[in-house]
This record gives C-alpha cells, sequence and structure tokens, in this order.
C-alpha cells in the first residue's frame, strides 16, 4: 500500500464529532464563558477563628444573625447561614451581595442578584458535587496552602501568618449560592459580572 | 479594564474551541466527559495566561498540550465532573451515533493496536490534521522521535491493514 491509500485510509478513520449548530455553539460559549478568570473573581471569603463566644439565635436570616458576628464581620450580611462542624464547633457566615466598583446601587443585575441571596434557604440548599470534590476543598488543595503559608513564615519570622482554621462546609455553601445567583442573574439576560458576594465567617465554641 | 495579555488568550481560546472539543471527543470516553475536560483546559489556560504563547500557532499548540495532559489525567482517574459544562454535556450525549463504514472501523482498531507513543502522533497527524512537528511538540519529544515513531506506526499499519478499502455501509 502507498503512502496515498494510507493517508486516505488513516485520514477518513477519524470518529466523527458532535456537529456543530447553534445548540453546541451556545453550550460552548458557556464554557468558555464560565472560565474567564472574572466568573471567579466577584467571590470574596474572609475566614476567622478567634475564640469568641457566639450566642446563636437561631435561624438563617440576617434578623438572626448575633451582634458579635456582625460586628466582627463589618459590614450587615443580607443573609446568614450556621452549621456544626466535625469539631464540634459552631460555625456561623454572614454573605451580601455588593455592586461591583462603577456599580449603580439600583443596577438590575445587582438588585436581581441580592434578591435571589435573599431568597435562597440554606438549610436546604444542596452543596453540588463539583464544588464538593472540587480542587479548592482537596487536601491537595490544603496542601499547596499550607506549604505557602509555611514558606512565607520562614521568610518572616517576625511577623509570621497565623491563618485561621477554614470552614469548607460554609465556603462550599457559599460557593453553591453564588452558582445558583449566577444562573439565575443570566437566565434574566443580564450580566453576572456586576455585583460580587462577599462572605464572612467564623467557627467557634458554642455558648448554650 | 482587560489587559492585552487577557484579550490574546480570549481570542486564542475562541479561535481553537471548536478544534479542541473535537480533538476531547475523539479521545473522551465516555465522549460526554469531553465537556469537562474542554473546561478544566480553559480554567488551566487562563491560570497559565502568562505563559500563553503569542504566536496564534503556538498558542494553538499551547493549548492542545493542556488538553493532552488533562486527558491522560483523566484516564488514569476518574474526572471530576464540572457544573459549567453540564449544557455541553447534554449536547454531546444527544449526539448521533457514528455511522463510520466498515474500512474506517479496521484503521481505527488498527491504529488502536499501536504502542501508545506511535498511536497518539498518528492520531494527531490524521484525525487532528497536524504536522508532524507540531504533534511532536503537543506530546512533548523531539522532532526526531517524532519521525522514528510516524515510520514505525506506518510500517505497522501497512501490515495490519493489508485488505484495500471496503465498501461504505451507509
Amino acid at each position: 500500500m502507498d503512502d496515498e491509500t494510507l493517508f486516505e485510509r488513516l485520514n477518513a478513520s477519524a470518529p466523527s464529532t458532535t456537529p456543530r449548530g447553534d445548540q453546541l455553539n451556545a453550550a460552548l460559549e458557556e464554557v468558555i464563558s464560565a472560565a474567564r478568570p472574572g466568573h471567579q473573581r466577584h467571590k470574596r471569603w474572609l475566614v476567622g477563628g478567634t475564640v469568641l463566644s457566639v450566642v446563636l439565635l437561631g435561624g438563617t436570616t440576617a434578623a438572626f444573625a448575633s451582634e458579635p458576628l456582625l460586628e466582627w464581620l463589618g459590614f450587615t450580611p443580607d443573609q446568614s447561614l450556621q452549621h456544626t462542624n466535625a469539631d464540634g464547633d459552631i460555625c456561623v457566615a454572614g454573605v451580601v451581595v455588593l455592586p461591583e466598583e462603577g456599580v449603580a446601587d439600583d443596577d438590575p443585575s445587582f438588585l436581581a442578584a441580592k434578591n435571589v441571596l435573599l431568597g435562597i434557604d440554606f438549610d436546604t440548599l444542596e452543596i453540588p458535587d463539583n464544588i464538593r470534590n472540587g480542587y479548592a476543598y482537596s487536601p491537595e488543595a490544603e496542601a499547596v496552602k499550607a506549604a505557602s503559608i509555611a514558606e512565607y513564615n520562614s521568610a518572616h519570622p517576625e511577623a509570621t501568618l497565623q491563618p485561621a482554621a477554614s470552614d469548607p462546609e460554609s465556603s462550599m455553601l457559599i460557593d453553591a449560592a453564588y452558582d445558583v445567583i449566577v444562573t439565575a442573574v443570566e437566565s434574566e439576560g443580564l450580566d453576572s459580572g456586576q455585583f460580587s458576594l462577599k462572605a464572612g465567617g467564623k467557627c467557634d465554641e458554642a455558648t448554650q | 479594564m482587560r489587559t492585552d495579555q487577557e484579550n490574546h488568550l480570549e481570542a486564542l481560546i475562541r479561535a481553537n474551541a471548536s478544534d479542541l472539543l473535537a480533538f476531547l471527543e475523539r479521545r473522551a470516553d465516555p465522549r460526554a466527559d469531553a465537556a469537562d475536560v474542554l473546561s478544566e483546559t480553559f480554567i488551566v489556560a487562563w491560570k497559565k495566561a502568562h505563559k500563553a504563547p503569542t504566536d496564534a500557532i503556538a498558542g494553538r499548540m499551547w493549548l492542545f498540550a493542556i488538553a493532552r495532559n488533562l486527558l491522560l489525567n483523566t484516564h488514569r482517574s476518574t474526572r471530576r465532573r464540572q457544573a459549567v459544562g453540564n449544557r455541553l454535556r447534554q449536547e454531546l450525549e444527544q449526539s448521533p451515533a457514528d455511522t463510520d463504514d466498515l474500512d474506517a472501523l479496521a484503521v481505527r482498531e488498527a491504529v488502536r493496536q499501536l504502542p501508545a507513543g506511535l498511536r497518539e502522533l498518528t492520531e494527531l497527524v490524521h484525525w487532528e490534521g497536524f504536522s508532524l512537528v507540531e504533534a511532536a511538540q503537543i506530546t512533548g519529544v523531539s522532532s526526531s522521535t517524532a519521525r522514528s515513531r510516524y515510520a514505525a506506526a506506518k510500517q505497522r499499519l501497512r501490515a495490519a491493514l493489508v485488505v484495500e478499502p471496503q465498501d461504505s455501509l451507509s
């Protein structure tokens, strides 16, 4: 068999691919857009871990967030959530939707995002597998973070970083909420880059 | 404000997205997993944006090398599903079944029987349309190694495909 025949047969043996059309292109566009750093930049997550006893009043709305938590957060959350972690500590967190810099307070995207957040029930919100099993919450990511902090502390013995214990459950819930908000806002044809989600939380020994 | 680097990478991704998907579709099993690997490819590309070649061809090779490496990892472990790729996954799952003729299936099987290094080069050249030099770049081997591997692959395929092309089924 000469090269030409062999090449023709090899070229013709390529497995077929999904026909390109409007629907596939739209799905492809979603993947391209979602990968942009901008989509991951609008979430800010602060975690604290001082052993300040927090009296929890229960509930999942901002109205029930305790004063110490509000004081610690430094902002008034639209929503707050709580859970008991594996160590038996009670973890609380507050979340607020904020307009991005230069975006007006009456921006439709921002207002829509705030409405969606207010409607989320964190008690029943499910954490998708892609978040729960994602790299951000993997032992590998924890190891990278620990190594990075150790490296910094080694270079700055005079002012070492003492990171707070993480609260992955709250963080994952907030990640899940962010996805819900972005999906809902974009389904209304609005720009999900107009707002950010800011959250803070802490885990403390419970005071009953 | 987006930087020139970001605009460049965005354009590079858009220009190659469909071909990258085709590349992954032909190799992912099940095919719908291509959506997840494609999503990861773009995320990794953005994380390494500062390393993206400014030349369009070199940039294309760079993206395919990222996709190829992720695909290798996929074969080693179960892929974590990406929510952002759900819609694309559905589209791929609804894709009609192959209607390839008997000869295409026979050739594909012969290619599948090649040792991994030979097989990969052959597929990149004949399925994806890369030159041998480009395929070498994507797989991280020297051009001379690629040439000798490709020659060996052709020799093996000639021996395996002694039968002339058969009539198409379709």
